[in-house]
């Protein structure tokens, strides 16, 4: 196989797999967001929220197939890439915070960064290669996964509900 | 993917505890950390590795010696040092050692300090000493977790050691749904998670594993505490005795096991808390994971037999006295771990301070002279783990040119001495001897009780971040990994100074402090202070005893602040 092949191998895997957290699991150590702000110097996109004491998570882009943030954006700096990762181009983004205004999850930080919004690419020097997302990697209790789902098909313990909604398979 | 509890993981020699963290093993029984030399983040890394990899490259390091604020050469500096400890007394002289760095390096300041007749002292975790000297250092496997059909946890594991939450969770949510029971001080992460939670006042917390025991027919804590039953311990304690009960149910179950995760000042009388656990675990015959922060906790013992060696506590009461001369202080940062009140004297108790440390903290600015020393990763050697075996550590990253590592540290002074090379023994057979319970006494029935305006403030355990005493505090990075920033204040202590949902509060005890805080879950009077802050070291009870400075619960004053 070649380096090419390969590559696209990977990136067709990648376009497979969804992120997803198991809300159970989680356990609110907040390794998640350490270690996007270790891999994204200074610009961490996933951000950890807690409310009314029993609930708490870390707040992951689910990457919608029809995403408001896209629509919203006035610069036409937020787009969905050819494995379906919404992205954001750094070049592009000036900070208005439209997408997070968007965002109907409230997953894109409103905090802007050198006048930029921080938006998850799911670890795009990363996942290409094979390698899980950091956020997936520390996660000490496996809350977060990066799973291979097909609707409606229970796998790893997980059933894929309308695209979007993940019920554990007991 | 397959259920954590399914795979065999080495132990990591970061904190000893099982788990991925960088841990190889080659199949043939040899165990060392090796984490990716390009400090990548990879499957299982946990906070604590992230903050040592961060702080490898933290812009605070030091990498040349000062004295006197000065610049200076480490050769010459050593060569001073090693002119004191010729000329000064040998009692007059003392080093601690940060007992987190590889045995070769500890071993050698023991032995520099037996031919020159010096104090040697080892700094452990306070977390740590408790489980020590209640003789529960061995830990079995976590992956053996998941065989067990109730667990009972004391304290907060999922804040101090997050790498044991996959196991825990698949007890909890695996086929068999098994249940976990925790009893804490404060209303925890752990606490939140369990099926059971039950919290308990933290000065009676000791009391009420007392009780629990007892209740469970374990007769050495019945006989420590003067054939007390478990009723009137809780009667004279003002537990509730149905509480009891849920721990009661260890005898009905078929595969117990305990988990102690220990907190700073989060218990009170930890070393007895401890040592309950361990007499429990033996009683009922099943496991019990005691969950230290660092490695070679484990060596304590042997140290302490083979080179008399004192407690940092001990060492400083001595300094602190006016008997030392010089005080030489390797690895560890006294300021980031003690109050104030330990350390800040030091400068005019002792005619010499000298500090080999790797980051800048006000402990530096105490020291005469400032050497600079590698992290803790960067040193090779051997380190032992939970289970007192030796195995290899592997540098993460070259140390810098101009710092030195522990060994390096303490050949140079042997060399100057005049004393060559030393010889440090091999630590292959160091091991724990189990000791008894001395640890439970009726000192556990007294508790104060907070009246109003008071509270007890505990200690808020946070994913580690602990790195030989680094602090915290000496980046954005790590302030970020600490997470809560706001003291939490139980609603019952709320309602009554007349809190809002969030604020300002001023705590004060000798001292007088102010902190924000939010509201949250548990009963009583209670505020739990994020365990990095230094508020936290200042406000809470330092017991003494023995110089081993176990920090408890302690009563404060509170107000809330216009």
């Amino acid at each position: 196989m070649t380096q090419d092949t390969e590559q696209a191998v990977a990136t067709q895997v990648a376009q497979q797999r969804k992120l997803v957290l198991d809300t159970a699991r989680c356990i609110g150590c907040k390794s998640c967001a350490a270690a996007c702000f270790y891999g994204h110097v200074d610009t961490p996109a996933l951000h950890y929220e807690e409310a009314a004491d029993s609930v708490a998570m870390p707040a992951v882009c689910r990457q919608c197939k029809e995403a408001p943030c896209v629509e919203a954006c006035p610069n036409e700096a937020m787009y969905v890439d050819e494995a379906g990762i919404v992205r954001r181009s750094r070049v592009r983004c000036t900070g208005c915070r439209s997408c997070a205004l968007a965002c109907p999850f409230g997953v894109i930080n409103a905090e802007t960064i050198r006048m930029q919004v921080a938006k998850c690419d799911l670890c795009a020097d990363r996942t290409p290669e094979g390698m899980l997302p950091r956020c997936v990697a520390v996660c000490p209790s496996e809350a977060l996964r990066f799973l291979e789902l097909v609707e409606g098909a229970p796998q790893a313990g997980y059933t894929l509900v309308s695209g979007r909604t993940l019920h554990r398979s007991r | 993917m397959p259920s954590p509890s399914d795979r065999v993981l080495p132990r990591c020699l970061l904190c000893s505890m099982h788990c991925a963290v960088g841990a190889k093993d080659d199949g043939l029984g040899h165990v060392g950390t090796v984490y990716p030399a390009d400090l990548g983040v990879e499957r299982g890394a946990c906070v604590r590795a992230l903050t040592a990899a961060r702080l490898l490259g933290a812009p605070e390091r030091f990498f040349e010696a000062r004295q006197a604020d000065e610049p200076a050469l480490a050769a010459d500096v050593i060569q001073q040092i090693s002119h004191a400890l010729k000329n000064a007394e040998g009692a007059e002289v003392a080093v601690i050692a940060d007992l987190n760095r590889p045995m070769e390096g500890v071993t050698a300041l023991a032995e520099l300090c037996r031919k020159v007749g010096a104090r040697f002292g080892v700094f452990a975790p306070p977390e740590d000493l408790p489980l020590v000297r209640a003789g529960v250092t061995g830990c079995p496997p976590f992956a053996r977790i998941a065989e067990c059909d109730q667990l009972f946890v004391v304290g907060d594991p999922f804040s101090t050691h997050p790498a044991i939450a996959a196991y825990m969770r698949d007890v909890q949510f695996g086929a068999r749904g098994n249940r976990i029971v925790c009893v804490d001080a404060a209303n925890g992460r752990t606490a939140r998670g369990a099926d059971t939670a039950i919290l308990v006042p933290p000065a009676k917390l000791a009391a009420f594993m007392a009780a629990a025991a007892v209740s469970l027919g374990v007769d050495s804590v019945r006989e420590s505490l003067g054939g007390l039953s478990a009723e009137r311990i809780c009667d004279q304690m003002g537990l509730d005795r149905e509480q009891i009960g849920a721990w009661g149910q260890m005898r009905e179950a078929k595969a117990p096991g305990i988990i102690l995760s220990n907190s700073v000042g989060r218990y009170s009388h930890p070393g007895a808390v401890s040592a309950i656990v361990g007499e429990i675990a033996s009683a009922v015959g099943c496991p019990r994971w005691p969950l230290l922060t660092a490695s070679n906790s484990y060596a304590l013992p042997y140290l302490r037999e083979r080179y008399g060696a004192l407690s940092s506590g001990e060492v400083l009461e001595v300094a602190n006295s006016g008997a030392i001369e010089l005080l030489l202080v390797v690895g560890w940062d006294p300021s980031a771990v003690l109050p104030e009140r330990f350390w800040r004297g030091l400068a005019d108790k002792c005619e010499t301070v000298c500090w080999a440390g790797s980051i800048d903290s006000p402990f530096a600015q105490v020291a005469d002279i400032v050497l600079p020393l590698a992290l803790a990763w960067e040193e090779k050697g051997t380190v032992l783990d939970a289970a007192g075996k030796p195995a290899a550590f592997e540098p993460w990253l070259a140390k810098p040119a101009p710092v030195l590592d522990t060994a390096a540290l303490a050949d140079g002074l042997a060399f100057a001495s005049g004393l060559g090379k030393i010889e440090a023994p091999g630590f292959e057979t160091v091991g724990t001897p189990r000791v008894a319970s001395e640890a439970v006494s009726e000192r556990i029935l007294e508790a104060p009780e907070p009246a109003s305006g008071e509270a007890i403030v505990v200690g808020a355990p946070e994913p580690h971040g602990y790195g030989g005493g680094i602090p915290l505090g000496v980046s954005r990075w790590q302030r970020r990994l600490a997470g809560e920033e706001a003291a939490l204040v139980t609603a019952d202590l709320a309602r009554e100074v007349g809190l809002e949902a969030s604020g300002l509060l001023k705590v004060s005890d000798q001292t007088e402090f102010t902190v924000p805080y939010r509201l949250d879950g548990g009963a009583g009077r209670v505020v739990a202070m994020p365990a990095h802050w230094g508020a936290l070291r200042e406000l809470l009870q330092w017991q003494e005893a023995g110089g081993a400075l176990e920090p408890a619960p302690a009563l404060v004053q509170i107000e809330k602040c216009e």
